[in-house]
C-alpha cells in the first residue's frame, strides 16, 4: 500500500484559483533568481536551467570537476524554493538501502520502525554519483523514475516536488562506475557549470563564501506554489501543433542523422517537450516558440543520444547544433 | 560549377550561329567562307590558347571588309554587300573576344545581321530568330556583368538556370511594352524600308507577251504571287486576269500598240452579285494587277484601268501591296469589243497548213460553233499537256509534236478562230490557287501561271475559253496531304498574317486603330445593344473562358496557397534582407530579431514578432484581421 509523504499538498487541486496568479509566480521566480544570484555569482545560466529542468519535473545531471558550486546550486535551490534539502555522497560502499532508508527494531514498541532515508526530501543532492555501485545506482534512478520507493515489501511514495541533482566528475574514472548512457536517459537535463567569469569570481574571493548565510535564506516560493507552477507547465503551457510538428522534425533528424547510432527516444521526446515548455514559462510566456525548442534541445538531447565513434571527442552540443539548423522552423 | 567564361563563350557562338542562320541565304560564298573560317579560329584559339592574335592587325583586317564591301554598294543593292561585311566583322571579333565591349560588338553585330535579314525577307522568320536572339542577349548580359564583377569566376549551375530563367522573365515583360509601342510609334504613309530591299525580288514568272516555246521553268516555281482574302468559290472560276495579248506576229503574243495608249477606262461601281477579293501582293516586278476574271474595279491603290479589262499601277510592284478587287465572274462579260480589226488580224506568214486548217474547221461556220469545232479539235485525245520537250512553234503543234502548255493551246484556239472570223485574244494571269481554309485565302504561286483565250460572240459578249487540258488531280486538294507541304501551309499563314498586321502596318491603320477606339468608347459609354448572331456566341465563348480561367486560377490558389504564417515570414525575412541581416531558415524569429544590432530597427522588429509568434504559436492559425495588422507593421518597418 501506498502512502503519502505527510509534508506532501495534494497537486491535483487545481491551478489558476483566485489565489494563484501566473504574473505573481513568474514574479517571485525572477526574486528567486535575484535572491540566488547573490549567492552564486556568475552561475545564472546553471541556476536557469536547474530550475527549468526542476518546474519540468525533471531530474538534473551536472557533469564537471568538484569545488565549483555544485552544491551550492542545490541548497540554494532548496532553500529559495522553501523545500527539504537530502544529501547523499555516494561512495563505493553506499547501500541502496543508505539511501532509501531501513527499518530498525524498536524496543519499546516491540515494532521494525521505518526510518526514510535521504532520498525522503524534495531535493536531494546525489554527489559523484558515478561512485556508488552500479546497484545503488539502479536504486536511486528507480526511485527518480518512479518518485515512489520500495523498501521491505512497502512500496512509499516520494515528496513531491521530487527534484534530485546529482554530479558527476568527468576527470576522475578510476574506480568509478560511470553511468551508462541507457541511465543518462533518466536525467531530463545534462549541463555543466563551468568555471564562473572573472568578476564573479573576483567577488567570490573578496566575499569569501557564502555557503552559510545560504542555509538561512528566506524562502521566496511555497512547496504549494512550486507544485501549482509545476502543474500548471504541464498542462497551461501550448504547445500548438506547429510545434509538436517542429519538435518531430528535429527528433525524426536525430535519428536520420549519420553522426549518431541511436536517435532521441519517445521520453527524450517528452523531456523535449516539457523543458521546452518551462523555458517558455520561465520566459513569461504561455506558449512555446521554437526559440524554446532549440534551446532546450542542447541541454536535453545530446545525453541521450548515441554517437558514432568517430565523432565521440567532438563537441556534442555542436553536432546537435548543426541538426537543428538543417530544420527550417516552421511558421 | 560553370566558369563564367565557358558559359559567357557558349551563348556568344549561339547568338553568332543564329546571326549566320538568318542571312545564309543572302550572303556571298566569299562571306560564307570566310565567317567559318574565322569562327573556326576562333574556337581554336580560344579553346587551346594557342597563340595570341594582334588587336591592330584585326582592327585593320576589319576596316579593310568594310571599306570592301561599302565600295560594292549600289543604289539597288544595298543591304547585301553590307550583311557580307557584317558577317566577316562578326567572324573577326569572335577571333578577338577577349573583354566585355568586345561581346557586346558581337551581339550587336548579331542583331543587325537579324535586321537585315528582315530587311530582305520581310517575313514572319525574323520573329523565330529574333526571340531566341533576345534570350540570349539578355543572359550573356547577365554572365557580362558577373565576368565583370569576379573575372575567371564559376558559377553553381543552379545560378545558370536562374540566370536563363530571369532572362526568359524580362523577354516576356517586355513582350507587352514591345506590343504597345508597336501600336502607338508614329508611323508614315511612305514605306521606308522599300527601297532598302527592291534588289531582293524580281521574281517573273508572269511576262508582258508570250513567246511560244520560251517558256520559262515556271510551272516548276512555287514562290507565292499573290494571296486573295475571300471565301471559297468554285474551281472553275478561278482565273486571275492580269494581261491582255491581242497582238499576234507568228511567234509572240503581246498587247497591242493601241490599247497601251488607250485613254484610261472609268472604273465601274460594284454591282450585287460581284465578288470581293482582298489582295495581297507579293513584289514581282511588273505593273500589272490581278483579280479574278473579270476584275471591274480595284480599291486601295491607285489604278489605271485598261479598255480590255485590266488594271495596272503606274510603278512596277516592289514591295508588298495589298488592294480590293470586285470581280464579275459572270460570263459572257457583256462589253463593247472595241476595235474588231485588231482582234482578227493575223500575221501574214501564217503557214499555209495552219489556214487550211482554220479553213476547215472554223471558217464559213457561225461563230458559236466555230467555237464548239476549234475547242473539241484542241480538246481531243490528239493533244497533251507536256511542259518539256515543246514544239518549235504553232505549225509543229498542231501538226507534229501535238503536246504543249497552255500558250500553245491557247494561242492555237485564237488563231483558229481568226481564221473563222471570230474575234479573240489571249489572257494572262493565273489559274487555281490553293485555298487555305485557316487563313480563309487563297494561295496563288508562280506555277500556277496560265494563258487562256477569250473570244466575243456578238450578242453575248465575252467568253472565257481554256482549251488547256485540266491537269491530272486537283492540285487544291492534293496541296495539304503531305506533312512538309502542310507546315508550308502553315508558315504561309504566318507569313501572311505577319504580313498584314506587322509589315503593312502603317499611319492609316493607326488612324483606323485610333478611330476604332473611340468609336467603341462612345458605344461603351452608350446603352449597350443586344448582341446578335455571332457576336453572341463569341461573348458566350468569352464569358466561358474567363470563367473557366478564374476557376482554373482559385483552384490553382487554393491547392497551392501557401501558409500566411510562412508568407509573413518572408516578407519580414526581405524588410530585414534591406537593413542587411539575414534571416536563416532554421532561425526562430525572436532569437533572430534578439541578435540584431541596430536598436532601433530590433524594437521595430520585436513589434512585428511578438504578435506573430503570438498568433502563430499560441493560438496556431492566423486569421485574416491579424494578417492585416501584421501586414501594416511590416510596411511601416
Amino acid at each position: 500500500m501506498s502512502q503519502r509523504p505527510l509534508n506532501t499538498p495534494d497537486p491535483s487541486k487545481p491551478f489558476g484559483g483566485k489565489d494563484w496568479d501566473l504574473e505573481q509566480a513568474q514574479r517571485s521566480i525572477q526574486e528567486a533568481m535575484e535572491v540566488l544570484g547573490r549567492y552564486l555569482h556568475g552561475k545564472e545560466k546553471p541556476l536557469r536551467l536547474a530550475l527549468i529542468c526542476f518546474f519540468s519535473r525533471g531530474h538534473l545531471l551536472i557533469e564537471d570537476l568538484p569545488g565549483l558550486g555544485k552544491t551550492t546550486l542545490a541548497i540554494g535551490l532548496a532553500k529559495v524554493l522553501g523545500l527539504t534539502f537530502g544529501r547523499i555522497q555516494c561512495t563505493s560502499d553506499l547501500l541502496p538501502t543508505d539511501i532509501t532508508g531501513l527499518s530498525i527494531y524498536n524496543k519499546t514498541s516491540g515494532l521494525f520502525e521505518f526510518h526514510p532515508g535521504p532520498i525522503f526530501h524534495n531535493i536531494i543532492l546525489v554527489d559523484e554519483i558515478n561512485r556508488a555501485t552500479p546497484k545503488t545506482q539502479s536504486a536511486l534512478l528507480e526511485a527518480m523514475g518512479e518518485k515512489q520507493v520500495t523498501a521491505e515489501g512497502r512500496t512509499m511514495d516520494l515528496p513531491q516536488p521530487f527534484f534530485v541533482i546529482a554530479t558527476q566528475n568527468p576527470a576522475e574514472q578510476f574506480g568509478t562506475f560511470p553511468l551508462p548512457e541507457s541511465q543518462m536517459d533518466r536525467f531530463m537535463m545534462k549541463i555543466r557549470i563551468g568555471y564562473p567569469h572573472r568578476e564573479a569570481e573576483l567577488e567570490i574571493l573578496r566575499g569569501g563564501s557564502k555557503r552559510k548565510e545560504l542555509y538561512s535564506v528566506e524562502p521566496v516560493l511555497s512547496q504549494e506554489g512550486v507544485l501549482r507552477i509545476q502543474h500548471f507547465i504541464r498542462d497551461g503551457i501550448i504547445a500548438s501543433e506547429p510545434i509538436l510538428d517542429y519538435m518531430m522534425q528535429i527528433i525524426e533528424a536525430t535519428r536520420r542523422s549519420e553522426f549518431l547510432t541511436a536517435g532521441l527516444s519517445t521520453r527524450g521526446a517528452l523531456a523535449l517537450l516539457h523543458t521546452s515548455r518551462a523555458h517558455a514559462f520561465m520566459n513569461g510566456r504561455d506558449y512555446v516558440l521554437p526559440e524554446d525548442v532549440k534551446a532546450m534541445a542542447l541541454h536535453a538531447i545530446p545525453h541521450r543520444v548515441f554517437f558514432r565513434e568517430e565523432y565521440d571527442h567532438v563537441d556534442k552540443k555542436e553536432i546537435v547544433r548543426s541538426l537543428l539548423e538543417k530544420v527550417p522552423v516552421p511558421a | 560549377m560553370v566558369k563564367t567564361r565557358t558559359a559567357l563563350f557558349a551563348v556568344t557562338y549561339l547568338s553568332a550561329a543564329i546571326g549566320y542562320v538568318t542571312v545564309m541565304a543572302h550572303v556571298h560564298p566569299a562571306g560564307h567562307a570566310a565567317f567559318w573560317a574565322l569562327a573556326v579560329l576562333s574556337v581554336f584559339r580560344h579553346g587551346l590558347r594557342p597563340f595570341q592574335v594582334s588587336r591592330r592587325w584585326l582592327n585593320l583586317l576589319a576596316v579593310s571588309v568594310m571599306v570592301l564591301s561599302l565600295s560594292r554598294l549600289r543604289a539597288d543593292f544595298l543591304v547585301e554587300p553590307l550583311l557580307d561585311g557584317m558577317l566577316i566583322l562578326t567572324g573577326i571579333k569572335l577571333l578577338e573576344a577577349e573583354k566585355a565591349r568586345d561581346y557586346m560588338q558581337i551581339y550587336l553585330l548579331c542583331l543587325f545581321l537579324l535586321l537585315g535579314s528582315g530587311l530582305m525577307s520581310l517575313s514572319a522568320s525574323f520573329l523565330f530568330y529574333m526571340v531566341p536572339l533576345a534570350l540570349l542577349l539578355t543572359v550573356s548580359l547577365m554572365l557580362l556583368a558577373f565576368e565583370d564583377a569576379a573575372p575567371g569566376a564559376a558559377l553553381p549551375k543552379e545560378a545558370l538556370r536562374k540566370i536563363a530563367w530571369n532572362a526568359g522573365a524580362m523577354c516576356v515583360l517586355s513582350l507587352p511594352v514591345a506590343a504597345l509601342l508597336f501600336l502607338i510609334l508614329p508611323r508614315t504613309n511612305f514605306p521606308l524600308l522599300n527601297f532598302l530591299n527592291q534588289a531582293a525580288f524580281g521574281r517573273t514568272g508572269f511576262a508582258e507577251s508570250v513567246r511560244l516555246g520560251e517558256v520559262a521553268s515556271i510551272q516548276e516555281d512555287s514562290a507565292v504571287v499573290f494571296r486573295a482574302q475571300m471565301a471559297p468559290v468554285d474551281q472553275g472560276l478561278l482565273y486571275w486576269r492580269g494581261i491582255v495579248l491581242d497582238a499576234f506576229d507568228g511567234i509572240t503574243w503581246r498587247p497591242s500598240r493601241s490599247s497601251r495608249s488607250e485613254p484610261p477606262a472609268q472604273a465601274a461601281s460594284p454591282q450585287p452579285g460581284d465578288l470581293r477579293q482582298v489582295i495581297y501582293m507579293e513584289p514581282y516586278g511588273l505593273n500589272r494587277l490581278f483579280g479574278l476574271d473579270r476584275p471591274v474595279r480595284i480599291e486601295g491603290v491607285p489604278a489605271q484601268r485598261s479598255a480590255d479589262g485590266t488594271f495596272r499601277v503606274w510603278s512596277p510592284i516592289f514591295k508588298k501591296t495589298r488592294y480590293v478587287v470586285w470581280s464579275r465572274v459572270k460570263t459572257p462579260y457583256r462589253e463593247a469589243p472595241g476595235d474588231l480589226q485588231k482582234l482578227l488580224a493575223l500575221p501574214g506568214d501564217l503557214p499555209p497548213r495552219i489556214r487550211r486548217l482554220g479553213l476547215h474547221l472554223t471558217a464559213g461556220k457561225r461563230a458559236q460553233d466555230a467555237v464548239r469545232d476549234a475547242l473539241a479539235f484542241l480538246q481531243s485525245d490528239r493533244f497533251r499537256y507536256a511542259l518539256n520537250d515543246l514544239p518549235r512553234d504553232l505549225e509543229s503543234f498542231l501538226f507534229d509534236k501535238r503536246k504543249g502548255n497552255c500558250e500553245y493551246f491557247a494561242s492555237a484556239l485564237a488563231v483558229l478562230l481568226r481564221l473563222g472570223g471570230v474575234p479573240c485574244r489571249l489572257v494572262g494571269g493565273y489559274r487555281g490557287g490553293y485555298y487555305n481554309e485557316t487563313g480563309g485565302y487563297y494561295l496563288v504561286l508562280q506555277k500556277h501561271a496560265h494563258v487562256w483565250t477569250e473570244c466575243y460572240l456578238p450578242g453575248k459578249g465575252w467568253i472565257r475559253l481554256d482549251p488547256t487540258p485540266p491537269l491530272a488531280g486537283t492540285p487544291a486538294l492534293a496541296y495539304g496531304e503531305r506533312l512538309l507541304t502542310r507546315l508550308r501551309l502553315l508558315m504561309d499563314i504566318i507569313n501572311y498574317h505577319w504580313f498584314r498586321l506587322v509589315v503593312d502596318y502603317d499611319v492609316e491603320r493607326q488612324l483606323a486603330l485610333v478611330r476604332k477606339a473611340r468609336t467603341l468608347a462612345r458605344n461603351l459609354a452608350k446603352r449597350p445593344e443586344p448582341p446578335q448572331g455571332w457576336k453572341a456566341a463569341a461573348a458566350v465563348a468569352a464569358m466561358l473562358a474567363l470563367l473557366t480561367a478564374a476557376v482554373g486560377t482559385v483552384l490553382h490558389r487554393r491547392r497551392h496557397r501557401e501558409n500566411p504564417g510562412r508568407k509573413l515570414r518572408r516578407a519580414f525575412a526581405s524588410k530585414m534582407r534591406r537593413y542587411g541581416y539575414e534571416l536563416q531558415p532554421w532561425e526562430g524569429l525572436e532569437e533572430f530579431v534578439l541578435r540584431l544590432e541596430a536598436r532601433d530597427v530590433r524594437e521595430k522588429a520585436l513589434e512585428f514578432v511578438r504578435p506573430f509568434n503570438e498568433a502563430v504559436y499560441r493560438k496556431g492559425c492566423l486569421d485574416k484581421a491579424t494578417v492585416k495588422h501584421l501586414t501594416r507593421i511590416l510596411r511601416d518597418l
